[in-house]
């Protein structure tokens, strides 16, 4: 039961993300059902103490948090020392961010969305966001499902786990998988985007992409392309404004 | 669009904020997504579907490393539905884009206002924390998600508003609307392609399985 409320509660691991110690109390509100099962429960005084180690900085991928918490909570249940469970969530989390960073960010994230954008133009809209939310969810859920079970089972050995077969191959298969996926996409969802528009403003778009990758890629890279694409379109608008 | 479908449109936008980064994080705050489910509400999917695309390609820049900063894309996605439904065919979706762009941009502003918001809470409270206290832990924890749903269903506000006023009060013909469209329609494409270019680096393998994906799509679209 504390297991199933811990795991619920991870999924809101950064909803009182902060500057100060960014997941902290998200941290601390997953583990505390764990937590109870310490002698003397929510009113014993191991309770408290180990309630405000786990209020202290803390910052990794969100998914994978979850192999710390669990293993931080196995430590704490088994009364290791105060200092070296604090050494542990300060080293683990660095291993665990970039972890999550290739297998989610990098790999799952692309693979998914450009599987949910080619089902959408091929198959239909609804069809393409149903693949999108099952594929990133099937591995999502059952990340964060078992990095609790496996850090609750092998405490500071949770590395063991995260070594595994499994995850590396998936690691190595989302880095590879992902630019093949994207590649397929990209021409694919471009001919489906300039379908609607007639010869001429076909072309003009194409060299707006070709303005676009040039200026996202090497002239403004740290412009994001929310920015960019605000002003041109401002700008279009405004200019064809004057215009009439 | 029924006043119904602006307040559904409205709870649809919130629940995409929220799953940006307060949670569950399901992916619901995806363009494409977030777009769709926007077209049903307003009846109009296929409208939905073409900006979901247009959005979701944008989208494709945004690389959440760690603490980084980026658009909400999800909610833009919703306001630029709402702004686009009901325009005839493509003429609605390049204001639209932009009006959502433009909201996806206030979006990463506003989450950090709320960060910021977030860390003067976590201030106040940090001796009662730094005493194990649970109860306030949880509070704090509770009103971080209350202000992300204010945030989400603010933003989604403002972004329809916008998007409104845009649309009544801004003179633009058919032909400004069909520039929008093919601005917007290039820069999506530009920006795809620069992510793929960026996700395979200086790897080897990496550029070959790409060019393999790329062969395979454009023989794909000449046979089409």
């Amino acid at each position: 039961m504390m297991f199933l409320l811990a795991f619920l509660r991870s999924f809101t691991i950064q909803a009182s993300w902060n500057l100060h110690r960014l997941q902290a109390t998200g941290w601390s509100v997953t583990i505390e059902p764990l937590l109870r099962l310490l002698p003397g429960g929510k009113h014993g005084r191991s309770y408290r103490d180990s309630m405000a180690r786990a209020c202290q900085y803390f910052n990794s991928h969100p998914f994978f948090a979850n192999f710390a918490i669990g293993a931080v909570a196995r430590a704490e249940l088994k009364g290791v020392e105060p200092e070296q469970v604090e050494k542990f969530r300060d080293t683990i989390k660095g291993p665990l961010g970039s972890l999550g960073d290739r297998l989610i960010w990098v790999g799952l994230l692309p693979v998914a969305s450009s599987m949910g954008l080619l089902a959408t133009v091929v198959v239909s809209p609804f069809v393409g966001v149903i693949t999108f939310l099952v594929v990133f969810n099937l591995v999502h859920v059952a990340i964060r499902f078992w990095g609790l079970r496996a850090g609750l089972r092998y405490g500071f050995s949770v590395g063991k786990a995260l070594h595994g077969r499994i995850l590396q191959s998936s690691i190595k298969f989302g880095e590879f998988a992902a630019p093949f996926v994207v590649g397929l996409a990209t021409p694919v969802l471009a001919e489906q985007l300039l379908s609607d528009l007639d010869v001429g403003a076909r072309v003009a778009a194409v060299i707006v992409a070709a303005i676009t990758v040039v200026s996202l890629r090497w002239v403004l890279p740290t412009v994001g392309a929310a920015r960019l694409g605000t002003v041109a379109i401002g700008v279009a608008l405004i200019i064809g404004g004057l215009w009439l | 669009m029924t006043d119904a479908a602006l307040v559904w449109l409205i709870v649809w936008g919130t629940v995409v904020g929220v799953d940006l980064i307060a949670g569950p994080q399901i992916m619901t705050s995806r363009p494409l997504v977030a777009a769709v489910v926007a077209g049903m509400i307003v009846g109009d999917v296929t409208t939905g579907a073409a900006i979901g695309l247009v959005l979701e390609l944008f989208a494709w820049d945004v690389m959440p490393f760690g603490a980084a900063r980026y658009p909400d894309y999800g909610v833009g996605a919703v306001v630029a539905t709402g702004t686009a439904a009901f325009a005839p065919g493509v003429l609605g979706i390049g204001v639209a884009v932009g009006v959502g762009l433009a909201t996806a941009q206030l979006g990463e502003w506003s989450v950090q206002g709320v960060r910021k918001l977030n860390t003067i809470d976590f201030e106040r409270n940090i001796e009662e924390l730094e005493n194990g206290d649970y109860v306030v832990a949880r509070k704090l924890h509770v009103r971080g998600f209350v202000r992300e749903i204010f945030r989400g269903a603010a933003l989604v506000g403002v972004g329809l508003l916008l998007g409104r006023v845009i649309r009544d009060y801004v003179p633009f013909g058919v032909q400004s609307a069909v520039a929008a469209t093919m601005i917007a329609a290039g820069l999506a494409i530009g920006t795809g392609f620069t992510s793929g270019l960026r996700a395979i680096g200086a790897s080897g393998p990496k550029q070959l399985w790409y060019v393999a994906g790329l062969g395979l799509g454009v023989a794909w679209v000449l046979l089409q």
